[in-house]
């Protein structure tokens, strides 16, 4: 097992346990001259300091409300830093990439889980060992769940146990995609159907946007919503529906078409890999949206809804 | 060069494409899917000529993915001059690299 990727969830309670349980992880790996990046919260980063002492300068420490800003950077950036890590460094490397669920809703948790499914296909190259830390009060039951399924190894204690409920990545998300669990637009929502213009969709967006969202964050949603109309127009048979609405401080847009589904459950998912590959669009929309929720079953379309603030 | 027609009259937005006297590829308006062939067939123009090749964006209000992939994806690369903010921002996440980017 030494040289393959290894990607474990690993349960601990507060600060103090979390920095007993992933000590010895991080220090074998600074004594062999690895590279070894952790992410995590500020009280983990202090506590697993102070048990490292000086072990810990050779680590590369990040914030993890910087890294999980959004899902669709959060994941860009561990596959930059891996990749590079991989490429210019002979040893292996260890991650910590701790997701906070304070805060957050059960959206956006549903798909940073979707992003931890991914990683199990996208680092299996690199051989490197990713632990990925939760914290036992913010990890509700169906949470868990969900934490073992994208997890084909659970840490627990020192011993590395197989997950008995791991699914692979493809079933995972396209089993993500096929559950129709998105709630209700709010009845004051605005719904365009057909005949439909983008470039009236794109005005509307802005103005709706405009006055509680910065320009640059209404832009980002204007182009992203032009994208989910591009693909429902050459994937879809163009769209069927498109509905927005303000909650709060949030701006949502939701496209839908009537066409045969994704092609992949991972589309849109990765970085392409050439400025002009399929999924291009999908995948920016990730980069610039809050969160993105894909909804698509073969043969029963597919619903893109975006999310800025 | 060609326009399309004002967006009242056509399902289209409107952009215009023209290569000024300096041999720069002017685009003005929104360049999105309704007018991609508006994009290509002036890029095809700017190739025709003696480089350097160089797109000036700053009347360019509008760009989806696909119209910056003609931009980005050319053989020879083209001097992408003056995008505005939301232009430059998809650019930047694409990792567009800057020495494409000139800003007068």
């Amino acid at each position: 097992m030494s040289h393959t990727y290894q990607h474990a969830a690993l349960l601990y309670d507060d600060p103090q346990d979390f920095a007993a349980a992933t000590a010895s992880f991080v220090g074998e790996g600074v004594d062999a001259g690895e590279a070894v990046v952790v992410v995590t919260s500020g009280a983990n980063t202090e506590a697993l300091r102070d048990v490292l002492g000086a072990a810990g300068d050779a680590v590369t420490w990040g914030a993890a409300e910087d890294w999980y800003l959004r899902p669709g950077v959060m994941f860009d950036r561990f596959q930059e830093t891996i990749t590079d890590l991989a490429r210019t460094h002979k040893g292996r490397i260890r991650v910590i990439g701790e997701q906070v669920h304070e805060g957050r809703t059960a959206a956006e948790v549903r798909e940073l889980l979707r992003y931890d499914s991914l990683s199990n296909v996208v680092f299996q190259p690199t051989a490197a060992w990713v632990l990925c830390p939760y914290r036992r009060a913010t990890t509700p039951p169906e949470v868990l769940t969900d934490v073992l399924r994208s997890h084909p190894f659970l840490r627990d204690g020192g011993e590395v146990v197989t997950s008995d409920t791991f699914v692979v990545p493809e079933v995972a998300l396209a089993h993500g995609n096929a559950h129709d669990d998105l709630p209700t637009p709010p009845p004051y929502a605005t719904l365009v159907t057909p005949p439909m213009r983008a470039v009236d969709i794109r005005r509307l967006a802005t103005a709706m946007g405009r006055g509680f969202l910065t320009d640059e964050r209404t832009q980002d949603l204007v182009f992203s919503v032009n994208e989910a109309l591009n693909n429902a127009e050459t994937h879809g048979g163009g769209a069927t529906g498109v509905t927005l609405w303000v909650d709060g401080a949030r701006l949502t847009c939701e496209v839908r078409d009537a066409g045969p589904g994704l092609s992949h459950p991972f589309c849109g998912y990765l970085r392409p890999s050439t400025l002009t590959a399929g999924g291009r669009g999908l995948w920016l929309t990730r980069q610039l949206c809050d969160l993105v929720e894909v909804r698509s079953q073969a043969g029963r379309g597919t619903t893109v809804r975006l999310h800025v603030s | 060069m060609e326009s399309s027609d004002r967006p009242d009259k056509v399902v289209r937005a409107w952009l215009e494409v023209r290569l000024d006297l300096h041999g720069v590829l002017r685009l003005a308006g929104e360049a999105d899917m309704s007018t991609e062939h508006l994009v290509r067939a002036g890029i095809d123009q700017l190739r025709a000529a003696p480089p350097p090749h160089r797109v000036d964006l700053s009347e360019l209000s509008f760009i989806d993915a696909r119209c910056l992939g003609l931009l980005l994806d050319s053989p020879e690369p083209l001097v992408l001059v003056n995008p505005r903010p939301n232009v430059r921002r998809v650019l930047e996440v694409l990792g567009a690299s800057s020495h494409r980017l000139e800003t007068r």
